[in-house]
Parts: structure tokens; C-alpha cells; sequence
């Protein structure tokens, strides 16, 4: 068994809740509760689920931008949760993330090339290499080492992506997270970003958890592909069965929402779910999919599902399968 | 805009066209372009700049402008109506009236100035400390902002200068200490909106410290519009220090200051009105300055644009 890069275990993140003295007890909201997974090196791992279910919340404990309420986490066999400090930062530059909104995450009165700049120096990259390697990174994402003296409201939308890439390859990482980091762009420009992530995961030998709702750009880009919903991990399996081997009814009615380009290949049925999800601060007992799923049935109010194998590399959380 | 190297093929169903530059855009600046168009329409702001920018150069150029010494005492000109050697008259001890109004521009500027400052010396650290930290340190400062707050500011200026004791430095200073709280509060509010920015979480992803993250990253996104902001606050101060100095608590004689001149003309208003009335229209005209270009620059620096009363 190869060894893994990643390793989650029993990761929980609970946020305080609303309300407060006067509303009486506060609850809880349960954005991450109690996740496991692993993702080896070299490999993507694509985390699918509506939005609030809590896969952000999951990246940013990845990378320790948030502190989990349990659970650990290592990297390279190494325990990063519990870590701070001198000892937290060493371990930083291996593993970077990219967030979902391009612009709100490079910031408006500094140059491109200061941004690109800011890793390299704050791990002890002297100013002249700096410079040299902030002109190889932006050639790297496809821009012009001539950017460098740009600020980032010069630049569209897709280009700023380009710019959050290269900032997250400075320090030459391992892992990188990618927080839904195509959602925010036109269509048009998606592919472009994607292929781009693609090729540089090639040349690299990168691993990523590739976060997104999105599971066209998932399928093109992972390997295997975990499905999260109300802060749990429903479903593991490999991105090429996406398609045929999804057992979970939820995944399944995630891959039916997806539009078919091709109108001889549409089915006219469309089951999807209904609904909203239920708020993450009380989870339905039982299956917490049971409201909203098609096939629910006694057992699924009642009893709590847990992640079991049901092949190579597949894991279902669900009581019929 | 860039060649892509990876265009052209399509992913998924996505079309792969080139990629557009017309995207970039509305990325919040201390004051935009647009801003500073608006300002520049809004003519009664500009009548203002144009006021405190000859306020600004009779200060600098106060002493070749002054027809007489401010402070040379001539008892034999007591009061003397406006003529020859006094433009505007003299005072109760035979000074030159304008000469003092132009020296009292300086002393007002300055004070104000300096005021300004400490305010800011005291509000920025407190309020970013306040927003960044939270927890204690937010609530520890903010009761004390609350506090102070919950005091008429001028009143308690008022009792910190008679308690340090009349003079210019102490009326700063008393007004530093009341004035800070509002700052601090808008300060900590704008570093609490900033500090959940993707921006800060990508700084502290890629290994920069804290203190980095203050300084590179927090402060240069707030404090343009806060210190825009400030300088509407000038007329106010100048008001308040003419105000205390009126009550004797400011500048001390001989010194010029327009509220001191007010108080010293007090009991010869009915035989020389011009000792009050000029050092009143002086601070009139400032204050009002400053509020006119303070009135634009919020309108401008207002995304929502015009609700302009045009005249």
C-alpha cells in the first residue's frame, strides 16, 4: 500500500451556533463532523456536496487555516494538528490552497509580482531570486513575467486565478487544496484554468483535493471522488465509475442534476432532490439524508448509516446498498 | 493579455474561447478614480478645497503677509478703528488685528494638526488590536471606547483640560484622549471585515506572520478611508480648540488663536464689533471648509453615488 500524503481522521469542526443568552442553549453547527480520508501522492482527490455541507470548512482544515474541534490530521506522516508556531510554519510550505474567489484573495493595493513574492520571502528566498523566480511562476500559470508590476485589478477574472496558482506553487508544495477554484469564472474560462491545474499536477507530481459542487470539472480532474454531505463523507469512489457506479442515492442525484449537452442523450426524467439541506446545527436522527432522499425507508429514520466498504476503493454511507 | 498555453482544448461540455481581459474591475481603493471624478463635479466641495488651500498658504506664509509684529503691545492705539498702519483695527492693548487673525491661522492649523494626529497615534494600534485579536483585548478596549463614549466628548475635554491646567498642549492633548474612541471603533470595525478577506487567509496559508499580515496586508486596506475621513474631522477640532481657548482653557496671551481674540474682544463689543466679528468669520470660513470638502469626499468615496443637492 503506498503511503499517503494526507491523512484524515475523525476530523470535526463545530462552529458556535446562533442565538446566545437570551435565545437560551446555543446549537451547534456541525460543519465537519467526523471526516476520514486519505489522498497518496501524485493523486486528486475531488470532494463534491452542496454548498454549506461543509467541504470549504474541510480545505481550510487541511491547511490549518482553522482549527479542528477533533479529530487529526497528518501530513507525510507527520501530526500537523496540534502544531503552531515555528513548528506549524515549517510545515506550511508544503501544502497550499487556492480559494474559490479570485479576487478577494490577492490583495487590491499590492503588485502581482509582491504577491507572488510574499511565500518566497517569508521562507528565506533572498530578493534577487525572488524576483527571477516570480518571472518563471507567472510564465509557469501563462502570463507575461512583465505582470509583475501589475496590480491585480488589471487582470480578469481568469487571469487573477492564474496569479492565486502561481502564489500557491512558490514554495513548490506537495499538496495543494483547491477550494472551488474554477466557480467563480465564466464558463468560457473554466476549461482553460482546469486543464492548466492538470498539466502542472503532471509536471509536479502534485496530489490535490480538488473541492467543488461542480462534477464535470471534478470527474476531469480527480482520481477518486469523496461526496459530503451535512458535514459527512457519504460516499468514496473512483472518478471513472463516477458515472456507472455511484450507489449513494444522494450522489446519484447529484450526477442527475448535471445539464447533458446532448439533447439525444437526455432522459426527460429528472428526479431531483428536493428541497434545502437541513440546517447543519440539527441533523436529522437516523440517515441524515432520509428527508429528501427518494428511497427512504424505516430503517433509514431510525438507524445512523455508517461508511462501509463495498469494493476497491469504495466506500457508501447508506443502509441499501 | 496573456497567451494561454493550455487554450483551446474543451473540458466536459465547457467551450475553451480565449479568454477576456474585460472582467477586471471593481477592486475597492482608499479613493478611486471615480471617487475623485465625483469629487471634481461637486463644486461646493471644490469651493472648499480651494478656502483650505488658502487658509494652508496664509499659514506657511504667515510673516510676509502680516502687515505688523501680532504680538507687539502699542497701548497708545488701544482700539483704533480700521486705517493706515492696522488694515482691520487693533485690540484692547493697541495689537494688529489682522496681523493676528493671519498668526491665529497658524496656531489653529497646527493644533488641530497635531491633534489629529495623536488621535490617529492612539485610535490606529488600540483599533487594530481591538479587531485583530478580539476576545479580551477587543473587549477590554471597546469598554473602555464605550465608556468614553457614553461622556459628551467637548464636557469631558473640558474637564481634562481644567484638570491639566490651561495651555494649547494641554487642550490637544485632552482632546486627544476623548476624540480617539470614535476612530478606534471604525478602525476596529474595518479591520474585522478585512481580516476575514481571502487575501489574509492565503498571506497566512503561505507562512507570513502575524505582525506581516498587520502590516502589509490589514492596515494599508483600511487606513486610506479612515484618514480621509479624519480630515473631515479638522473643522470640528479646529471649533472645539477655539472653543476651549474662548474659555480660557487654550492658547494662553499673547498668543494669537481666534477663540482667545473672541474672548479677549468680549467686553468691547459695542465699541469695536470688529474685534469679535473677524475672528469669528475666520473660524466660520474654516470650519465651514472643511465640512463642504468633507461633505463631497463622503459623497464621493459613497458607492451609491449621487443624492447630490445641486445647486
Amino acid at each position: 500500500m503506498r503511503v499517503s500524503l494526507l491523512e484524515v481522521r475523525d476530523l470535526v469542526k463545530h462552529y458556535p451556533g446562533k442565538g446566545g443568552i437570551l435565545a437560551g442553549r446555543r446549537e451547534k453547527v456541525r460543519a465537519v463532523d467526523g471526516v476520514s480520508l486519505s489522498i497518496a501522492r501524485g493523486e486528486t482527490l475531488g470532494l463534491v456536496g452542496e454548498s454549506g455541507c461543509g467541504k470549504s470548512t474541510l480545505g481550510r482544515l487541511v491547511v490549518r487555516l482553522e482549527e479542528p474541534t477533533a479529530g487529526k490530521i497528518f501530513f507525510a506522516g507527520q501530526e500537523t494538528t496540534g502544531r503552531t508556531g515555528r513548528k506549524l510554519r515549517e510545515l506550511r510550505r508544503r501544502f497550499q490552497i487556492i480559494f474559490q474567489d479570485s479576487s478577494s484573495s490577492l490583495n487590491p493595493r499590492r503588485t502581482v509580482g509582491a504577491i507572488i513574492e510574499e511565500p518566497l520571502a517569508n521562507f528565506g528566498v533572498v530578493k534577487g531570486e525572488c524576483r527571477e523566480r516570480v518571472g518563471e511562476l507567472l510564465e509557469l500559470v501563462g502570463l507575461e513575467p512583465g505582470d509583475a508590476s501589475k496590480y491585480p485589478h488589471e487582470f480578469s477574472g481568469g487571469q487573477r486565478q492564474r496569479i492565486n496558482i502561481a502564489r500557491a506553487l512558490a514554495l513548490q508544495p506537495e499538496l495543494v487544496v483547491c477550494d472551488e477554484p474554477v466557480s467563480s469564472l465564466d464558463v468560457s474560462i473554466r476549461a482553460q484554468i482546469l486543464n492548466l491545474l492538470r498539466e502542472l499536477k503532471r509536471r509536479f507530481n502534485l496530489s490535490y483535493l480538488f473541492i467543488s459542487h461542480d462534477l464535470a470539472a471534478v470527474s476531469y480532474l480527480a482520481d477518486r471522488v469523496a461526496v459530503m454531505y451535512l458535514g459527512q463523507i457519504v460516499e468514496v469512489l473512483p472518478a471513472e465509475g463516477l458515472v456507472s457506479q455511484a450507489r449513494h442515492p444522494y450522489t446519484r442525484a447529484l450526477l442527475q442534476a448535471v445539464p447533458e449537452p446532448d439533447p439525444q442523450q437526455r432522459t426527460g426524467q429528472k428526479p431531483v432532490i428536493r428541497g434545502e439541506p437541513p440546517d447543519p446545527a440539527s441533523p436529522p436522527p437516523g440517515c441524515r439524508f432520509h428527508p429528501r432522499c427518494p428511497e427512504a425507508r424505516e430503517v433509514c429514520r431510525q438507524e445512523e448509516p455508517v461508511l462501509k466498504k463495498v469494493g476497491k476503493g469504495r466506500l457508501v454511507r447508506c443502509h441499501l446498498s | 493579455m496573456s497567451s494561454s498555453k493550455n487554450s483551446g482544448v474543451g473540458v466536459a461540455g465547457y467551450p475553451a474561447p480565449v479568454e477576456s481581459a474585460g472582467q477586471a474591475g471593481t477592486v475597492s481603493h482608499g479613493l478611486p478614480g471615480s471617487a475623485l471624478t465625483r469629487l471634481g463635479q461637486d463644486k461646493l466641495a471644490l469651493l472648499g478645497l480651494v478656502i483650505i488651500l488658502a487658509v494652508v498658504a496664509v499659514a506657511v506664509f504667515a510673516p510676509y503677509l502680516a502687515p505688523n509684529d501680532p504680538v507687539k503691545v502699542d497701548l497708545a492705539q488701544r482700539l483704533a478703528p480700521p486705517g493706515a498702519p492696522y488694515p482691520l483695527g487693533t485690540d484692547h492693548l493697541g495689537r494688529c488685528l489682522l496681523s493676528r487673525l493671519i498668526y491665529g491661522t497658524r496656531v489653529s492649523l497646527a493644533t488641530a494638526a497635531l491633534a489629529l494626529s495623536a488621535i490617529m497615534l492612539i485610535s490606529i494600534p488600540l483599533g487594530t488590536l481591538a479587531g485583530y485579536c478580539g476576545g479580551r483585548v477587543d473587549s477590554l478596549i471597546m469598554r473602555v471606547v464605550d465608556v468614553l463614549l457614553a461622556f459628551p466628548g467637548l464636557i469631558l475635554a473640558l474637564v481634562i483640560a481644567g484638570t491639566l491646567g490651561p495651555g494649547l498642549l494641554n487642550v490637544m492633548l485632552a482632546l486627544s484622549l476623548v476624540w480617539w474612541v470614535g476612530y478606534a471603533r471604525v478602525i476596529r470595525g474595518m479591520v474585522l471585515s478585512v481580516k476575514e478577506k481571502e487575501f489574509v487567509m492565503a498571506a497566512r496559508a503561505c507562512g507570513t506572520r502575524e505582525l506581516g499580515i498587520i502590516t502589509r496586508h490589514i492596515l494599508p486596506n483600511v487606513l486610506s478611508p479612515v484618514i480621509v475621513l479624519a480630515t473631515l474631522d479638522m473643522g470640528k477640532l479646529i471649533l472645539a480648540i477655539s472653543g476651549l481657548s474662548f474659555l480660557g482653557l487654550g492658547a494662553q496671551p499673547p498668543t494669537p488663536e481666534w477663540g482667545g481674540m473672541l474672548n479677549d474682544g468680549r467686553p468691547y463689543l459695542q465699541v469695536a464689533p470688529q474685534l469679535m466679528v473677524y475672528p469669528g468669520l475666520c473660524i466660520m470660513t474654516v470650519v465651514l471648509a472643511f465640512n463642504l470638502l468633507g461633505d463631497g469626499l463622503r459623497d464621493a468615496l459613497d458607492p451609491r453615488g449621487s443624492t447630490r443637492i445641486s445647486l
